[in-house]
């Protein structure tokens, strides 16, 4: 390993030493506060890390597991600022519930090492430990609350789904290997010859770890244990899944698939084909029977995959730039959405729509922040979401050959709309009786449960960044365009 | 400059309404008045200092530009531009936009500030769209008009609201998001033919398309327009947004938001697609006509007020499609003054409905009746609008719609017969309307006060507003001419081959 090597891989070291310092640190003494400082310290060196050593590598190869490149990096920066803001929310969220939490951080890390490695394996190998890493740190994460029978629940049906998934995500690795006998993306992609592979052991193995991917990225037809899990488990959590997960898995999809420069032959073509439709409508279709709010949010998210989809599958560079920019707003947008949800849960967590209602009088910031993140899942202008849904239907018709993707997506919006709306509504709707007596009392008892400024402080952060992009997506736009397109 | 005001003001008075709130309120609506009024004075003030330019320009280019780039990895600008027909329009939303706020003065509901925002939010969204020339900055505005209409009628509306907001965003929403990928489609054609890819409209107008591609991005752009005027059968939500949404939404509804699709018709339908839309005008004729008739029998059925000027209206933007796919000098002018009057008339017979509806807690037309007695200055107003919705000559509406007629029968007598027994049933209804709420036994047990000094000032504005429409329109049809004559050069100068008129050009 050379200077140049350390140099580029900086930043797995940085938050690894982190998430040793917090576990030792524990153990001799507990301190909330510490905790957070060393955690974000951590994550915010890396970030450093990042900008200062690693991107000056890239491009670099890393023994034939990791490739550092500005796409790869991209990806990583996004994942790391996301896991701050995981952090910042589980402090808050955890704190308000009085539990110790400094494992919570040691997973936080270490899943989000995992992450980070997705985003820049080039290795089958590198690919299958980071996932590993973040799913099992994940189990745990999401069965912290050992009291709250929901989120035991969630974590044993994470537990499931990922063995399922990995499982077939193994089994692919192994027929590739056996056809092709080497376990790096560009050596796949020579031995496959153009075009994507020829024989019929390649195809299945792609198309096993299409199913794997599809698993963790809750795709129609493997979606099924999104809802449970996004609605068990504690919100920071389900922003950490919805958020860094799916964004470290999709960055993984995007380089594995292009590595074939857009022709991983016809069965996983097809595959990605029925999946983006089927997501886009069945996952608009049930979020509309939806009543919980997270359960909406994992729906919707089932269909904001799919939409991804559609502009990933255009194959143009246009395409590969509007899928990254749909990722960056989405992430946004989704963290948005759940720090609200954390802001509410003081004792309980707030999911129903009916206990949005009337939120509007009752936490006017809250009910802004959640208007803002609701309008920009939906598509609408002066929020990210608009830009991020402009330039995917801009690079489906520039390529002209996904038009039955982009009716899909135009259809899919407007379901969309109608469930988005219906929480706006509410929010905005006079609160029941009964509800502003709990408020009252709540506001008694919130003297007991202070509202926390970190959590204050991500719910600001993404709701401006979200109207911010909206009006003015030049700077986003051109740094997308700089890292990731080539 | 003054064109970004104009877009400027109206948006930060409706956050500044909402945060006035806080304080008292009471002071939303009066922020939203002053905003609005300050609108007003600014356009009509250019109006009145370029009132000789506007006419005398010849060459037809913009009164006046703001420019700015934007996101130019894209092509997109936020270009701003102003001729007489948006200008006219521009004064129209601004105008109607205190009649909005006037109409619902003191009525009390939740949300004031909101509310209020929202009204303020929907009228800069529509000068926004009015005066877009980018076409990326056009779907911009288009997009943000729908979200605060939707609360409008989703949170104040009547009985039905929340069913009568979501018709009205899915089937809008479903045209705009058709009207993106036609933007698109264009943008993307240009592009790769000319290399600079670019959403002006100046540059798109001349952007090589072939005819299929035309067809089909015409077509989408139709569809939106269409929705937006309520044409038969793209009219599903139209009858029960207008008759849900509250007075000041309706108002807004019909008054405004409707000409926004006759405007897209005008401006970017037979300008950037003059071969496509020419092929398509014997379909958009029967269209029109269709809507006439459907609107003017269907007004008959109701028995609901709203419901009835909802249906009514919808008959007038049957007589606008006629106009624009005429594409006359003649016609044309009839649209922009159809347009004004129209909205004036709509405008006020909402506003009147309101107003029974304060006094008398309905909507009803069974439950209404010999109101004369109790209420001259109220009965004597609706008369007017009544007479003024039905096209009485010496009002505003009968100018356009005899324009209209007029050009149409030169070029297809069997659409203006359409259009002309379509008048005659609105005579009928127009009539029958009055008499029903006014003539006749008293139905109702409570007394119906009469105009109060406010109501009967503004009533008396609009008044004045429709008859001088009606008796002397040249300041309005002069204001338009310049815009309309390089509209039709526009399109003209794809026909170089062939004569001008409609039906010389049909294949």
């Amino acid at each position: 390993m050379t200077l140049v090597d350390l140099k580029a891989l900086s930043p797995f070291c940085i938050i690894g030493a982190a998430a040793v310092i917090v576990l030792l640190v524990a153990t001799v003494r507990r301190n909330r506060l510490f905790t957070l400082i060393a955690t974000s310290a951590g994550i915010l060196g890396a970030f450093a890390a990042i900008i200062l050593a690693a991107i000056s590598t890239a491009p670099l190869q890393v023994f034939t597991l990791f490739h550092i490149d500005g796409f790869g990096l991209f990806f990583m920066c996004l994942v790391l600022l996301s896991s701050l803001s995981v952090a910042l929310l589980s402090y808050g969220y955890f704190r308000a519930k009085n539990v110790l939490f400094e494992e919570f951080f040691v997973f936080l890390l270490l899943a989000t090492i995992g992450a980070m490695a997705l985003t820049v394996s080039s290795h089958f190998a590198s690919f299958f430990i980071g996932l590993e890493l973040l799913s099992i740190s994940l189990y745990s994460m999401i069965a912290y609350l050992r009291t709250d029978a929901r989120g035991i629940e969630a974590g044993i049906k994470y537990l499931v789904q990922a063995s399922v998934s990995t499982s077939f995500l193994l089994f692919g690795m192994a027929l590739v290997y056996a056809d092709v006998g080497v376990m790096d993306f560009p050596k796949i992609v020579l031995a496959c010859g153009p075009g994507g592979p020829a024989s019929v052991l390649s195809s299945l193995g792609l198309a096993l770890i299409i199913v794997g991917i599809g698993f963790k990225l809750a795709i129609v037809p493997f979606h099924l244990w999104a809802p449970d899990v996004y609605q068990g488990a504690p919100a920071p959590v389900t922003a950490f899944i919805a958020a860094i997960s799916k964004t470290a898995m999709l960055a993984l999809l995007m380089r594995f698939f292009h590595s074939f420069e857009g022709h991983p032959g016809l069965v996983v073509k097809v595959i990605l084909w029925t999946a983006a439709i089927a997501s886009m409508f069945i996952g608009n279709i049930l979020a509309l029977l939806q009543e919980n709010v997270k359960r909406i949010i994992a729906y919707s998210s089932i269909a904001h995959m799919g939409y991804f989809l559609a502009g990933f599958l255009c194959a143009s560079a246009l395409g590969i730039f509007a899928a990254s920019f749909y990722i960056t707003v989405y992430v946004i947008t989704t963290l948005c959405a759940l720090s609200v949800v954390t802001l509410l849960s003081e004792k309980e967590e707030k999911q129903t729509i009916t206990e949005f209602r009337g939120l509007a009088f009752t936490r006017p910031v809250a009910a802004l922040a959640m208007t803002v993140s609701l309008l920009s899942f939906a598509g609408i202008p002066l929020t990210a979401g608009f830009m991020g849904k402009f330039y995917v239907v801009a690079a489906g018709v520039q390529s002209g050959t996904v038009w039955p993707l982009l009716i899909s997506l135009i259809i899919g919006s407007v379901f969309g709309l109608f469930y988005y709306l219906r929480v706006v509504f509410a929010m905005y709707q006079r609160p029941l009786p009964q509800s502003v007596k709990e408020t009252k009392e709540n506001s008694l008892s919130r003297a007991a449960f202070p509202r926390s400024w970190t959590v204050h402080l991500v719910v600001w952060t993404t709701a401006i960044l979200i109207l911010f992009i909206g009006i003015c997506p030049g700077p986003l736009f051109d740094l997308v365009k700089a890292m990731v397109v080539k | 400059m003054i064109l970004l005001l104009l877009v400027l003001v109206p948006f930060t008075g409706g956050a500044l309404a909402w945060i006035s709130q806080r304080i008292n309120r009471a002071f939303p609506q009066w922020v939203a008045l002053a905003t609005l009024l300050v609108d007003f004075v600014l356009i009509t003030s250019f109006w009145a200092s370029r009132a000789r330019a506007v006419s005398l320009t010849q060459k037809g280019n913009w009164i006046a530009q703001f420019y700015h780039t934007w996101l130019p990895q894209m092509g997109i600008s936020f270009h701003l531009a102003l001729d007489g027909i948006s200008l006219l329009l521009v004064a129209l939303t601004a105008f109607l936009g205190i009649m909005a706020v006037l109409s619902s003065w003191n009525n009390k509901r939740d949300h004031e500030g909101f509310y209020h925002f929202n009204l303020l939010w929907t009228i800069a969204a529509v000068i926004g769209v009015f005066m877009a020339v980018d076409l990326f900055l056009f779907y911009f505005f288009w997009e943000i008009m729908l979200i605060p209409m939707y609360f409008i009628i989703a949170m104040w509306g009547r009985e039905n609201k929340s069913r009568a907001a979501i018709k009205f965003f899915i089937f809008t929403q479903a045209g705009s998001l058709l009207m993106l990928l036609s933007i698109l489609g264009l943008y993307f054609i240009n592009g790769n033919a000319t290399g600079t890819y670019t959403f002006d409209y100046q540059a798109l107008i001349h952007a090589p398309l072939s005819a299929r591609a035309a067809g089909w991005i015409m077509t989408g752009f139709f569809i939106a327009f269409a929705i937006k005027l309520g044409i038969v059968p793209f009219h599903g939500w139209l009858p029960d947004a207008y008759g849900s949404a509250p007075v000041a939404g309706s108002l807004l509804l019909a008054g405004v938001m409707a000409k926004t699709g006759a405007y897209g018709l005008v401006r970017f339908c037979l300008p950037l697609f003059a071969h496509a839309s020419i092929h398509f005008s014997s379909i958009a004729l029967v269209l029109a006509a269709v809507t006439i008739l459907y609107g003017a029998l269907m007004a008959f059925s109701q028995t609901d007020i709203k419901y009835f000027i909802a249906y009514s209206s919808m008959g007038h933007m049957g007589f606008v499609l006629m106009g624009v796919t005429i594409w006359g000098t003649m016609s044309l002018q009839g649209v922009v003054v159809l347009m004004l009057a129209h909205g004036i008339s709509a405008g006020a017979l909402f506003m009147l409905a309101g107003s029974l509806d304060e006094r008398l807690n309905t909507f009803d037309l069974k439950r209404l009746g010999g109101l004369w007695a109790d209420a001259p200055r109220l009965g004597g107003t609706f008369m007017v609008f009544a007479l003024a919705s039905m096209g009485l000559p010496g009002l505003g509406t009968f100018i356009g719609e005899f324009l209209i007629v007029v050009d149409t029968f030169r070029v297809s007598p069997a659409a203006a017969i359409a259009a002309a027994s379509g008048a005659v049933v609105s005579v009928i209804y127009a009539l029958l309307l009055v008499e029903r709420v006014f003539q006749g036994r008293k139905t109702s047990a409570v007394s119906c006060p009469d105009l109060n000094k406010r109501e009967t000032a503004v009533f008396a504005i609009l008044v004045v507003v429709i008859v001088w429409m009606g008796l002397y329109p040249k300041p309005f049809l002069d204001t338009s001419a310049p815009a309309i004559k390089t509209l039709r050069t526009i399109v003209e100068s794809n026909f170089t081959d062939q004569p001008s008129f409609f039906r010389g050009n049909r294949p």
